[in-house]
């Protein structure tokens, strides 16, 4: 069982920006050194309360391990040495590549089948349906998702809030003003798949309550998680 | 200064493998304790030679135990060749200064 202060230095070597992996490591190379340096302290006749004490004497102070791994810039992680990038910009083009890449299919689809199409007809209730369908799943779900997945990793990274909240900001603002309209009828004109941006005054109360809602919903476990560790670790 | 706890590890190494505490437990030995750092110390500079290619890594379990053996790399068997020379270099410089009897 992990002692509390290597969980301590958990927490801090993650908000000091050292790489998850090399915290992994570390945790676990401590502890087990710790673990032996008691063993040997036992093993001189020393109780286990000295041991310990003599053994945390040994190791090094949290704060002293903490200073050492931050200034190896090698043990940095990326996302905190770029973290514009990591969390602005990574998060924008994942969104418009794949949802260029969802688009495309959909397309592609519509045309493997276009000569069926001809020859059906389908109802319009049905039509209605595929088009919600693929509203909610292009400009709700989609970029939900994305925004939720790069504030897990800023969370797991302890990323400080900024970064994140302007990504899920950007792509909960650019989602909202992505308009998707896929209409299937089926018959001589068999339907039409399209997408654009755009922004008009009328439109522009519903656009800003989408993106509201799109961010705070991606932001709220991030913001609750970040809260949790500060009451967790009592730092700021 | 700051090149002997690098130079002393990668020697160590160049032995066999060994992980953390065997290493701080040699280095200690072999220093007298003159090298008298946090044993917790040691690890950045593990995790940061093995960035940089010079150690690696593979973790075994031991007395119910998981332990991490480093071992040298080429990379690493030339980076001591050539820190060793640097220090013999210093060492020589810094005992010809104080008139040492070896380079009389």
């Amino acid at each position: 069982m992990v002692d509390q202060r290597f969980n301590e230095l958990r927490e801090a070597l993650l908000r000091a920006g050292v790489a998850p992996r090399s915290v992994r490591r570390a945790v676990l190379e401590i502890d087990s050194h710790f673990q032996q340096l008691i063993d040997e302290e036992c093993g001189r006749g020393s109780s286990d309360h000295d041991a310990r004490i003599e053994a945390y004497k040994r190791l090094g102070t949290n704060q002293m391990l903490v200073q050492r791994y931050a200034a190896r810039p090698e043990l940095r992680a990326w996302s905190r040495r770029r973290p514009g990038i990591c969390f602005v910009l990574l998060p924008l083009i994942t969104y418009l590549l794949i949802s260029g890449a969802i688009l495309m299919s959909v397309v592609g689809l519509a045309h493997e089948f276009e000569p069926y199409l001809h020859r059906v007809h389908i109802a319009p209730h049905v039509t209605y349906r595929i088009d919600l369908a693929a509203r909610i799943v292009l400009l709700w779900l989609f970029p939900w998702f994305v925004a939720a997945a790069f504030a897990v990793l800023a969370y797991r990274r302890r990323v400080a809030l900024r970064w994140p909240l302007i990504g899920i900001i950007v792509i909960s603002v650019l989602a909202s003003l992505t308009n998707v309209d896929v209409t299937l009828t089926g018959g001589p004109t068999p339907g039409q798949v399209g997408a654009g941006i755009g922004i008009s005054a009328q439109s522009l109360p519903e656009h800003m309550t989408r993106a509201a809602i799109l961010a705070l919903s991606a932001l709220a476990p991030l913001w609750l998680g970040m809260r949790r560790l500060r009451r967790n670790y009592n730092v700021n | 200064m700051s090149g002997i706890p690098e130079l002393a590890v990668l020697s160590l190494l160049s032995d066999r493998e060994m992980y953390g505490y065997e290493i701080a437990r040699a280095v200690k030995i072999v220093t007298r304790d003159s090298l008298s750092l946090g044993e917790g110390v040691l690890y950045p500079a593990l995790h940061a030679m093995e960035a940089r290619g010079l150690v690696r890594a593979r973790s075994a379990r031991a007395d119910g135990r998981v332990r991490i053996y480093y071992s040298l790399t080429a990379q690493g068997k030339k980076r001591l060749a050539r820190l060793t020379l640097d220090w013999r270099r210093t060492s020589q410089s810094v005992d010809s200064i104080l008139g040492s009897p070896s380079h009389g």
